[in-house]
């Protein structure tokens, strides 16, 4: 009976990590690197949401667009020019200055905030609509419908623009993809500020559904880590069904063994899927190997 | 004689992912090496003596020396993590599994059932070593990267289960009562905890010199070649895993014991734990043997120092300047103190040549 409920709130938890683990993943895809801070872009998002509607009244809908996604582009491309560039080749070395940053970002959000828990209002905080008997949270639905969409452009984009065609040039062959006259730095530079957009896009969008606190990046980036694993390193596709695998059994774990080891279980199926099928579900074999 | 020692320069650069202390040269032993080994071991006791005077020197200066034994303990630490995360090059982000049950088994032997601490921190290091075994399989199909995101999955997972089961305490943790605390004054720990240090110092030598620790280097600069000479990637890695495991938990039963109390937040700390003790033996060199001890005699102490200093600043600030050292050493100081200063004498050496 309560099945159908548990589901959906999965599939709308599963949206939130699809969203965040498409950026992950192709940030992985194109640059090879995995970027430890990733999680820390939807903080602030969602602190981003909250100044512009505490200054200016804006709700998260449309600050997202005109503030969020703008600023956390550029400080991306930043961070790649500054942190991720000088570092390409050394995969040992990008774990300490991305895990640099998740610590930097963290604590910044700490001093800012003194640890207050912040809670961005919305008209879709509590307006639910109810469909087939099922009364579904809207907030949470846009989320669901928004990861659906992004993830659907983004593999159009790949696949048909020319852009898309150069990032996956890139990502295949970096020498060659130069010789055929693709600048590689500025892909990657475009590349890292999508993701790291994407990410704050999505953490703005869940602002009027979760509670604000400096270290919430974390609890998005672990599920993300899992979802890009489990679906397939630079697989856009793999994310979006993997998030929502890894939501689905999240819910249902919650609902029928506990809520506090939702974790645990999360991390015995992706543990399950790397001695089965190292490269994921939707990943080719030789993906894992960097380099 | 300059100019194979440019290519050579040039090579490491390229293979520069944390570089091993142990440059190709050293694989050819020499009568030069065997009299410097001789040396190297007497610097290492005159080394450890040094920080004896130090324990001593400061004996009733409570705090500083505090501070002192707790660095001397990380230090050890970074020694024992050092043994797989740099010569091994397996970049475990998860070494407060290991930390925390040597820290859980001390606690809850000793306050439950009443055992002696001692006997508790052996159980802690052989369950320690059997967790160990039991993730090597599943970990080790892991390599680079999505190695160290598996530990650092791990890790927040042993989180969950400790603060979920009531039997490890939950949420609140552990507290050793005052009288069951057999020893409270702080020069002993800081003996204790130097004695621990000198433990992590000889495994890591003779596991350098032995050889699991050639093969750990084979595995670490060439899995495939490695396994074709014979050096089953897989065991050495495990084998490696499993020594710096119980090193690790028993500096975590030791530094629970000097505690006193047991938080799980703090125990399973990525910021604490998981990444500080990488991050010690960075600053002093990552895969060698002395990088990882400078690194934590150095750092731990500066840290908690200025975190007790600037404690009136806003919350996050110690923190904040953590995660700035971490980018700015990856990205200027890949090898560390002990790095550079190897380069310093090797390239002094080479000019008296």
């Amino acid at each position: 009976m309560d099945l159908p409920i548990v589901v959906v709130a999965g599939l709308f938890t599963g949206g939130i990590y699809a969203l965040v683990a498409v950026g992950l993943n192709l940030v992985f895809g194109v640059i090879r690197v995995v970027n430890f801070a990733h999680g820390e872009f939807v903080m602030f998002g969602m602190y981003g949401a909250y100044v512009a509607s505490l200054w200016w009244g804006l709700g998260p809908y449309i600050s997202s667009w005109l503030i969020v996604v703008p600023v956390t582009f550029v400080l991306g491309v930043l961070i790649q020019k500054f942190v991720i560039q000088p570092l390409l080749r050394q995969h040992l070395m990008q774990i300490f200055a991305t895990f640099g940053l998740l610590i930097l970002f963290q604590n910044i959000a700490l001093a800012a905030t003194r640890g207050e828990t912040l809670t961005v209002k919305s008209s879709s905080s509590s307006s639910s609509i109810e469909v087939f008997g099922l009364s579904l949270d809207v907030t949470r639905l846009i989320v669901l419908i928004v990861a659906v969409i992004f993830t659907g452009a983004i593999m159009l984009f790949l696949r048909t623009s020319i852009y898309g065609v150069a990032m996956r040039a890139v990502s295949q062959d970096r020498a060659t993809a130069t010789l055929m006259g693709i600048n590689v730095n500025r892909t990657y530079a475009v590349v890292f500020g999508a993701s790291t957009a994407i990410a704050a896009f999505a953490g703005a969008l869940i602002s009027p559904a979760y509670s604000v606190t400096p270290t919430i990046g974390l609890s998005f980036a672990l599920p993300a880590f899992a979802v890009v694993i489990l679906g397939g390193l630079g697989s856009v596709g793999g994310s979006l069904v993997g998030g929502l695998i890894v939501g689905v059994v999240e819910a249902l774990s919650g609902y029928y063994i506990d809520p506090a080891l939702k974790q645990a279980v999360w991390f015995v199926l992706f543990l399950a899927v790397l001695i089965i099928r190292p490269a994921g579900l939707f990943g080719q074999r030789g993906d894992v190997e960097m380099d | 004689m300059t100019k194979p020692e440019q290519v050579q320069a040039g090579e490491e650069r390229t293979c520069a992912s944390a570089k091993s202390g142990l440059s190709l040269k050293k694989l050819k032993p020499s009568h030069a090496s065997m009299v410097s080994a001789r040396t190297a071991w007497a610097s290492y006791v005159g080394a450890l003596v040094a920080l004896a005077v130090v324990l001593v020197l400061l004996k009733g200066d409570e705090y500083f020396l505090g501070l002192a034994a707790v660095g001397i303990l990380f230090a050890a630490l970074a020694c024992a993590w050092n043994i797989i995360g740099g010569f091994g090059g397996q970049f475990s982000l998860g070494h407060a599994v290991f930390f925390g049950v040597g820290a859980y088994s001390v606690c809850l032997l000793r306050v439950n059932h009443g055992w002696s601490p001692w006997l508790a921190l052996v159980v802690g290091a052989v369950l320690s070593a059997i967790v160990a075994l039991l993730l090597a399989w599943p970990l080790f199909r892991l390599s680079g990267v999505f190695f160290a995101i598996g530990t650092m999955v791990l890790a927040e997972v042993a989180f969950a289960l400790s603060i979920y089961f009531e039997w490890t305490g939950g949420a609140a943790g552990v507290t050793i009562p005052f009288a069951m605390r057999t020893i409270n004054d702080t020069f002993t720990w800081g003996v204790i905890f130097l004695g621990f240090l000198a433990a992590c110092l000889a495994v890591s030598i003779l596991v350098v010199r032995g050889r699991l620790g050639y093969y750990l280097v084979a595995v670490k600069e060439n899995h495939e070649a490695a396994s074709a000479a014979g050096a089953s990637p897989l065991a050495v890695k495990t084998i490696g895993l499993v020594i710096s495991a119980v090193l690790t938990a028993i500096g975590g039963g030791l530094f629970i014991m000097y505690l006193g109390f047991l938080d799980p937040p703090s125990v399973f700390s990525l910021v604490d734990v998981g990444v500080f003790i990488p991050l010690l033996a960075l600053v002093g060199g990552i895969g060698t043997i002395v990088g990882p001890v400078l690194g934590g005699l150095l750092l731990q102490p500066a840290q908690a120092y200025f975190r007790g200093e600037f404690a009136d600043l806003p919350p996050g600030t110690s923190q904040a300047f953590i995660g700035v050292l971490l980018i700015v050493v990856a990205l200027y100081f890949q090898d560390g103190i002990w790095g550079k200063v190897k380069n310093f004498m090797r390239k002094k050496r080479d000019r008296r040549d």
